[in-house]
């Protein structure tokens, strides 16, 4: 059966190949149909790798959580839900510019496509810059995974070990003035993220220029575009970053206060007493285990989507797709949204316990 | 192969390519519903339902990835072959879970035994005079609860060990 199809396969291309040769058309494919159709269930293979591959860390997850659900109930609260539900906005808004990206690429509507796969690419820089700011508060608060976790009960295992003294003012000093040290963590959080800001302003001042200097040269359309990328990449991680400690700055501004209010106005054993209420399990540092490997290996996948959305916006700028040739903006948008998928999943469970 | 003979039938015009095109509206209809479902099952989080909580969010979370397959992906318009392989795929993703769940629960009889003979431990009493009866209830632990558990302390402290080193 097979030998018969392909015979005849050659025949049709060869024919093709001496008439008009259409360079889309790849030589083993009768058709553009065949090739999209044969392309389509490639990609949802690969996807259902990814499924199965995600599936060992919601194992990972699974288990311990109803192993030790006390330590989930914990070290969620460190998580900030609002950051974690902007972000998820962010995505889903970027796959309904990626499915929207498919329509238009459907419809040969080039202009469009070019639209949303550029607002696409943003919106994961974007995702990736409000993560980062995530990362570097949960370092700075030596919240990491199992080896390298510190409590964040104002370290009261240091306090035991032998470095009492420091300890135990440590622990006067929370319980006396709160949010002291939060600030201090924040403006920390800050100066690490001014390092990365500052190099992604660099790579957006040096994209910016080589986009000017190659945006008229046709001759250099494929470096242009890659410069573009880069910069609406960097300019989205920018602004990701600075949206998130504006956001924490606003929240610190007002949440707190009500807070210092209340404490001011409670005494303060009691208010010792309230934050006693949810003790710190002894394993808290693996939710952070499970958080950064999933959080993490979703990231390299956004990572990964950049790069293929920023292949795809190459090849739209060289006018590669057409009505019957956009199988690969359909496979990079159903890789996409596979991605969006899993973060679905990983928001409520990470972000969500109560 | 009935791909091949499906594909012969465009064989005339190669230059076409059939798909469904989904409208801007349900585009955006599913983005607002997505947007709408992450905004509920966030506020849903806020009330303290127990044990429900997870079920609640996951269901939330279920309806959102049904949205994104179905419409973002077209695997509503697509091909069986396709439908198939993709709910395969989360069918034995579900089965993967749910035997790693079993498996490791069903060490939680020889856990409690262990932590409780670690209190044992902390209190040393009649433990050790018991032990000789211990024998048949560490092969039945799931019927025989608190009262004997005590006594099958000793025998159950060495299982923790000798069981994941089996497997």
């Amino acid at each position: 059966m097979n030998t018969a199809a392909t015979t005849t396969t050659d025949d049709h291309a060869d024919s093709h190949d001496h008439e008009h040769h259409d360079p889309r058309l790849a030589h083993h494919f009768d058709s553009h149909q065949q090739q999209f159709d044969t392309g389509k269930l490639g990609i949802w293979l690969f996807l259902v790798t990814e499924v199965l591959f995600f599936s060992g860390l919601f194992g990972f997850y699974a288990v311990y959580r109803s192993l030790h659900p006390e330590v989930f109930l914990y070290a969620s609260q460190f998580l900030d839900t609002v950051l974690g539900a902007a972000n998820t906005v962010v995505l889903l808004f970027s796959s309904l510019t990626m499915a929207w990206g498919v329509r238009c690429a459907q419809l040969g509507q080039t202009r469009g496509l070019m639209v949303c796969l550029v607002v696409t690419l943003a919106c994961a820089a974007i995702f990736l810059g409000v993560k980062s700011f995530e990362y570097t508060e949960k370092a700075h608060h030596g919240l990491l995974w199992a080896g390298m976790y510190h409590s964040p009960e104002h370290h009261d295992a240091a306090a035991a070990d032998g470095a009492a003294g420091a300890g135990d003012h440590a622990h006067d000093e929370a319980a006396a003035a709160g949010d002291h040290g939060d600030d201090e963590l924040f403006e920390k959080t800050k100066h690490t993220l001014s390092y990365m800001t500052t190099v992604l302003w660099v790579v957006i001042v040096i994209s910016g220029i080589a986009l000017g200097l190659l945006f008229k040269n046709p001759n250099k359309k494929t470096l242009a575009t890659v410069a573009g990328c880069v910069l609406v990449s960097a300019a989205g991680m920018v602004i990701g970053a600075y949206s998130s400690i504006g956001y924490h700055h606003f929240g610190h501004a007002e949440k707190p206060t009500d807070e210092e209010i209340l404490m001011a106005e409670t005494v303060p054993a009691e208010y010792a007493a309230q934050k006693e209420k949810v003790p710190e399990p002894k394993l808290a540092g693996t939710f952070f285990s499970v958080y950064f490997c999933m959080t993490g290996l979703h990231a390299i996948h956004i990572i990964g989507g950049m790069i293929a959305i920023s292949w795809l916006i190459v090849r739209t700028a060289h006018g590669a797709f057409t009505t019957y040739y956009f199988g690969a903006v359909d496979f990079v948008g159903l890789y996409w949204h596979l991605v969006d998928l899993i973060w679905i999943y990983l928001f409520p469970l990470l972000y969500l316990i109560n | 192969m009935s791909d091949h003979v499906e594909s012969d039938a465009h064989a005339e015009n190669p230059q076409s390519c059939h798909v469904h095109v989904v409208p801007v509206k349900v585009l955006v209809g599913v983005f607002l519903a997505l947007v709408a479902l992450t905004v509920v099952t966030v506020e849903a989080a806020k009330f303290d339902t127990g044990s429900l909580d997870v079920i609640v969010s996951m269901a939330i979370a279920t309806a959102k990835a049904t949205l994104v397959v179905f419409i973002f992906m077209h695997l509503w318009y697509d091909k069986p072959l396709n439908r198939l392989a993709f709910f395969f795929s989360i069918v034995f993703a579900a089965f993967f879970l749910c035997m790693i769940l079993l498996d490791s629960h069903a060490y939680d009889d020889y856990v409690k035994g262990f932590q409780q003979d670690q209190a044992a431990i902390a209190a040393p009493a009649a433990a050790p005079a018991a032990a000789p009866d211990a024998t048949p209830a560490a092969d039945a632990p799931a019927t025989d609860a608190p009262a004997t558990d005590a006594k099958a302390a000793p025998e159950k402290k060495t299982e923790p060990e000798a069981k994941p080193a089996e497997k």
